[in-house]
């Protein structure tokens, strides 16, 4: 079922936190840092809002605080409004705007703030190993010892061997992400990283690095969101969301026909390119979802800018830094800009928004019209396809 | 934290690999389901999946999850049962240099490093080579 | 002792860990000599492996061996001295994990290394009298040896699991009698809550160990009318390699019929499971018509003494589940520091 809006919707601000290990900032601070940003910048009070999303997977389990949206609501002093948690793994932030795009679409509501918050610096290694195992299937998983880090890196030997590339190669994923965050002032990691550090780094699953997986952080990036008529009264520079679309596989992944076939990815991306109507090589950009390296590169082939089994010849073309004709990532991806888990589909919004309103300074997109942002939960068992187009 | 009883709930899956088939049009699924996830359909049966199968995948996990600090690096692979139905399980009794894809593997139950409150132990399954 | 009725053993399976350490190895870290080490290497469970992991694989072969369903089987008794609860029975999971619940009997027994036979004859009785139709009897351990003490090196890990039912041509061996024989002699115990068992030297060899296996040997001959020469196999509990042969000696049974059921050299002392594992691997090789003597030691003390009878069943049913030659043959050897990890020797 497509989202066919009944009126187009806007992104008109948006606030947000560097990505860091944030030990002075709780969850509230983090949150009411980047909410006042996007309010702020839109010259707009809470009181003005209709009410709020939160966008979050894991601070139940990490900070055991449970009913969040209602809790950080109360900070920004929002009585008599709507706030609602949205928890989808590492598609909150994405599920959580596509939620807010449908109440402001349907007419439902007209000013939306949604921001994805999440800290994981105060878990220990083996308890974020656990956390982020929390979104499979705990009566398959609980009492096994099977890993996300596991079943990535079984999807990666796969991967690997269907096409018969060098993982030297599919790494470059990662090196694409840190040339990009060099300048950019909200990643976590700004700095170079080379293919021999990566394959020179201790092992997660062989064979996945440790310098190719997601970079669990803190931080909360926020977006107000409108009825696109309002975003121009309000005479602020703003983004369309051209489509935002969401579509489910199989969780257990045993239970998949071909474990790189990734349905749920290239469903949920078609539609959103027929609501919006455009092509693949239409986009100016794109933000995806690369907790593995090895993932990032079967993004670029589900979401059509490349060929099956061609991930890596167009990472190595070039053609996917912020010069060439399809840039990715465009700020470092979940590896260098880094992957404060629920908020990651929020911060990709943000940039997309920087991006479209050309506003990406060192990271711009020469004449960034239209782009795309991947967020994925489990393997891409839920998958969210937001589109975002500049406008006016 | 009601951790026991889900454990305890669990426990014939993981004892004995049993899943469920889908009356109707037949598919397997383990773990267990509630609702046939092809044809929608409700009827259920219990049944045992083969304890012999092929190792088709595996990897060495190395970074550990809560518990499990003290006997990384272990493996995690992918069988194959003999009905075909596959499932991710620990691999034991084997050296990371001497697994290879395609070795013949059976049901073995082992000990979890993980103990429940009040220090219960969890079983679960895992997959060794064959003896013969 | 007689049952009623004749009872016989239906299906045996063993288990014996992957993991050897050679003696020579405990013994250059402790700084012993060499020569006089009293087995060449012993089994060590792995991390992941206890008495109930060990009971349940032992079981599912006996299952195989014995080609019954396992919700046939009206009792599970497990004996052992390494009971991972003190108070919670293995023997309800092992039930639980091999498909026998709930319509079952289930318990632990204990009595050092001879728990194993005392669910022996606990198995017979229940089967002879009809109360059920199985009984599944498993002695199983993965006991500790205190560090540098003499038991270090001979405390190994391993078990077997012998499904009883009454005599029939499905049995491949039946049970011509057996005969117990119990005193209270502290040769070797452990205190609960106690991490480490005590043991009182050479106390453990005349007096308790010699004195109980042979004094239950002749008893069951008396009783049965049988002389050391109508047996073709001696199995003995095996705490090391050389008081077996001396109990034969004292019987009066030559080395040769002992051997076949020795295992200790490869395993070392598995407790609860070396004489089980000793009268597996002698079923591994005996005809039809044989007459095995078995005789388990548990210290505390007493001897547990049974005459088999092998019949014609033993020559299809042995080839459906591994041998124990063949976990004799699967081994893989590692250092102390990775034995005394696998064993949480190192307190973290």
């Amino acid at each position: 079922m497509k989202c066919w809006p009944m009126r187009d919707v806007a992104v008109v601000s948006i606030g947000y936190t560097r990505v860091s290990e944030h030990w002075e900032k709780s969850l509230k601070g983090l949150f009411v840092e980047a909410s006042l940003k996007a309010l702020e910048s839109a010259g707009l009070s809470a009181k003005s809002l209709d009410g709020i999303y939160v966008a979050n997977s894991l601070s139940g389990y990490i900070q055991g605080q449970t009913n969040l949206a209602n809790v950080l609501a109360d900070s920004l002093g929002l009585y008599g409004k709507f706030a609602i948690s949205i928890d989808a793994g590492g598609a909150s932030g994405a599920l959580a705007i596509h939620e807010a795009y449908r109440d402001v679409a349907h007419g439902i509501r007209d000013l939306v703030l949604v921001c994805g918050v999440e800290k994981m610096s105060e878990a220990s290694p083996q308890e974020i190993m656990s956390a982020l195992t929390s979104v499979q299937d705990q009566e398959q998983f609980k009492y096994t010892g099977v890993t996300v880090h596991s079943l990535a890196a079984l999807i990666y030997k796969a991967y690997l061997k269907r096409y018969k590339v060098r993982q030297e190669d599919v790494v470059l994923m990662s090196v694409v992400d840190h040339e990009h965050a060099l300048t950019c002032s909200h990643a976590q990691y700004p700095f170079r990283l080379s293919v021999e550090a990566i394959m020179d780094s201790a092992f997660l699953a062989e064979p996945i690095r440790v310098l190719e997986a997601l970079s669990p952080g803190d931080g909360a990036a926020a977006i107000v969101m409108c009825p696109h008529e309002m975003a121009k009264e309000l005479g602020l520079p703003h983004v369309r969301v051209a489509a935002s679309e969401v579509a489910r596989d199989r969780i257990n992944l045993m239970e998949r026909e071909d474990l790189l076939a990734m349905r749920a990815l290239v469903e949920a991306s078609r539609r959103a390119y027929e609501v919006a109507n455009v092509k693949p090589s239409d986009l100016s950009f794109a933000e995806l979802y690369d907790d593995y390296s090895v993932m990032g590169v079967i993004a670029l082939e589900k979401l059509g800018l490349c060929d099956p089994g061609k991930g890596v010849e167009l990472l190595k073309s070039g053609e996917v830094t912020l010069k060439g004709s399809m840039p990715v990532n465009t700020f470092g991806g979940l590896k260098a800009r880094g992957a404060p888990l629920g908020a990651i589909g929020v911060y990709q919004a943000a940039e997309a928004f920087l991006q479209l309103t050309n506003n990406a300074s060192q990271n711009q997109v020469k004449g960034a019209r239209v782009g795309l942002t991947h967020t994925s939960c489990g393997f891409n068992s839920m998958v969210v396809i937001n589109l975002f187009e500049a406008c006016c | 934290m009601m951790a026991t009883s889900a454990y305890w709930r669990t426990r014939l899956h993981r004892y004995r690999l049993l899943g469920n088939r889908c009356a109707s049009c037949g598919k397997v699924f383990f773990p267990p389901r509630l609702l046939c996830s092809y044809c929608g359909s409700t009827k259920l049966e219990e049944c045992k999946l083969p304890e012999r199968g092929r190792l088709v995948e595996y990897t060495v996990v190395y970074s550990a999850p809560k518990g499990y600090d003290a006997v990384v690096p272990y493996v995690v692979g992918i069988v194959e049962l003999e009905n075909g139905v596959r499932v991710v399980a620990q691999i034991t009794d084997v050296d990371v240099n001497e697994i290879k894809e395609g070795m013949e593997v059976e049901l073995t139950i082992r000990k979890l490093p993980e103990q429940l409150e009040g220090g219960i132990i969890c079983y679960t399954y895992k997959f060794r080579p064959v003896i013969d | 002792m007689r049952p009623d009725d004749d009872v016989g053993i239906i299906g045996y399976g063993v288990y014996i860990p992957v993991y050897r350490i050679k003696t020579a190895e405990i013994a250059r870290v402790w700084g012993k000599f060499n020569d006089d080490l009293p087995v060449e290497e012993k089994a060590v469970a792995g991390p992941d492996e206890d008495a109930v992991t060990i009971a349940i694989e032992a079981a599912r072969y006996a299952i195989k061996r014995a080609g019954i369903r396992p919700d046939e089987i009206g009792a599970v008794y497990v004996g052992t001295e390494s009971k991972p609860y003190a108070v919670k029975p293995c023997s309800t999971i092992v039930a639980e994990a091999i498909g026998a619940t709930p319509n079952v009997l289930a318990a632990d027994y204990e009595f050092a290394c001879k728990a194993g036979t005392e669910a022996f004859q606990a198995s017979i009785g229940l089967v002879a009298s009809g109360m059920v139709e199985y009984s599944m009897a498993i002695g199983v351990d993965t006991a500790q040896g205190r560090p540098a003490d003499a038991l270090e090196y001979t405390t190994g890990s391993g078990g077997g699991a012998f499904i009883f039912a009454k005599k029939s041509d499905e049995t491949l061996a039946y049970v011509e009698g057996s005969y117990s024989f119990v005193t209270d002699t502290p040769d070797f115990w452990r205190r609960d809550g106690d991490r480490y068992p005590h043991h009182m030297g050479r106390f453990t060899g005349e007096p308790a160990y010699f004195r109980h296996t042979v004094m239950a040997a002749k008893g069951l001959m008396s009783e049965l009318g049988l002389r050391p020469s109508d047996f073709d196999y001696a199995v003995f509990h095996q705490p090391n390699c050389k008081f077996p042969l001396k109990a034969a000696r004292y019987i009066g049974i030559p080395e040769d019929k002992v051997k076949p059921g020795l295992v200790c050299s490869m395993i070392g002392n598995t407790y609860s499971g070396s004489s089980m594992i000793g009268l597996a691997a002698v079923l591994d090789v005996a005809k039809p018509g044989d007459r095995i003597l078995l005789v388990s030691y548990g210290s505390g003390a007493g001897s547990d003494a049974f005459s088999f009878i092998v019949q014609d069943a033993i020559e299809e049913k042995r080839g459906r589940a591994p041998k124990v030659s063949a976990f004799l043959s699967r081994r893989k050897e590692i250092d102390y520091s990775i034995y005394a990890k696998f064993r949480n020797k190192i307190l973290m």
